[in-house]
């Protein structure tokens, strides 16, 4: 995601300010087809009656509590996803339209790379809210979150390869570094809101 | 290889430097989101907590996602 907005024809370290726009472009694109989805799987949603909505949800999140508690123990299930890197064609009309279409990718999320069990719950969830504004506001939360994620990053990175002078990877590496922490939080997150599933719609 | 070996010995101190203050964060931030489920539970209803921590669960999915390679 980075290196796709900083420009694969700028070398490391040396990236002016063009980032920036791309980086508005990635952050535009990413909210847009994030809350798009979001509201097309709410509409399907308010298709499902209350009742059968309710079930699924206890089924769902009682589900949620047991692949969070092995996720949140190491004991990962396999998930099923796409797992791949961003496709390298992906650059070849520049990079403004690389970061768009980055941004709508990510924005969506389910033909990257899902990495978490809790990823279910976004589109899960916009889907059982039943309404088009329920679906686009959670589906948007998580878009906005990934879209804004280049504007925390790169200056940090930067920030980082100066101070302790790791250059720029150095940053990454610490970040990959944390996945495991990640999981973690990821796993007590899911389990937290299957148990409040479990009891708010069990009754 | 001088330059390569003083970026490995760098990016060593940058990871034992930053790890305790993310662990901190990260919880932190479980317990806030504890906090606000318990909060809303007792409160408002397990419902509303449900959608709290649904929306609470988007951002964290989207942070933790930064981690993947």
């Amino acid at each position: 995601m980075i290196y796709v907005i900083m420009g694969s024809h700028v070398r490391r370290n040396e990236a002016g300010s063009n980032w920036k726009r791309n980086g508005v472009a990635f952050t535009a694109a990413s909210i847009v087809s994030g809350a798009t989805a979001g509201a097309a799987l709410g509409a399907i949603g308010g298709h499902l009656a209350d009742g059968r909505r309710s079930t699924l949800v206890v089924l769902l999140a009682a589900l949620g509590v047991v692949l969070g508690l092995l996720e949140s123990i190491g004991k990962t299930p396999r998930l099923p996803q796409r797992s791949c890197e961003t496709p390298q064609s992906l650059m070849r009309g520049g990079a403004l339209r690389a970061a768009i279409r980055n941004g709508s990718i990510l924005g969506v999320g389910a033909t990257s790379r899902l990495g978490f069990w809790l990823w279910y719950v976004v589109p899960l969830g916009s889907l059982l809210t039943g309404s088009t504004l329920g679906g686009a506001c959670v589906y948007g939360v998580y878009a906005t979150a990934r879209g804004l994620g280049p504007w925390m990053l790169i200056p940090t990175m930067r920030l980082l390869a100066r101070r302790v002078a790791t250059g720029f990877e150095g940053g990454s590496l610490w970040l990959l570094g944390q996945n495991a922490l990640a999981r973690r939080v990821a796993g007590f997150q899911l389990v937290l809101l299957g148990l409040m599933g479990v009891i708010g719609f069990g009754r | 290889m001088a330059p390569l070996h003083l970026h490995g010995e760098a990016s060593h101190g940058l990871l034992r430097a930053l790890r305790p203050q993310a662990t901190r964060r990260a919880a932190a931030v479980g317990g806030a989101a504890a906090a606000v489920a318990v909060a809303f539970a007792l409160g408002a209803g397990a419902r509303s907590a449900v959608v709290v921590l649904l929306l609470l669960s988007a951002l964290v999915v989207a942070i933790a996602q930064q981690t993947l390679p």
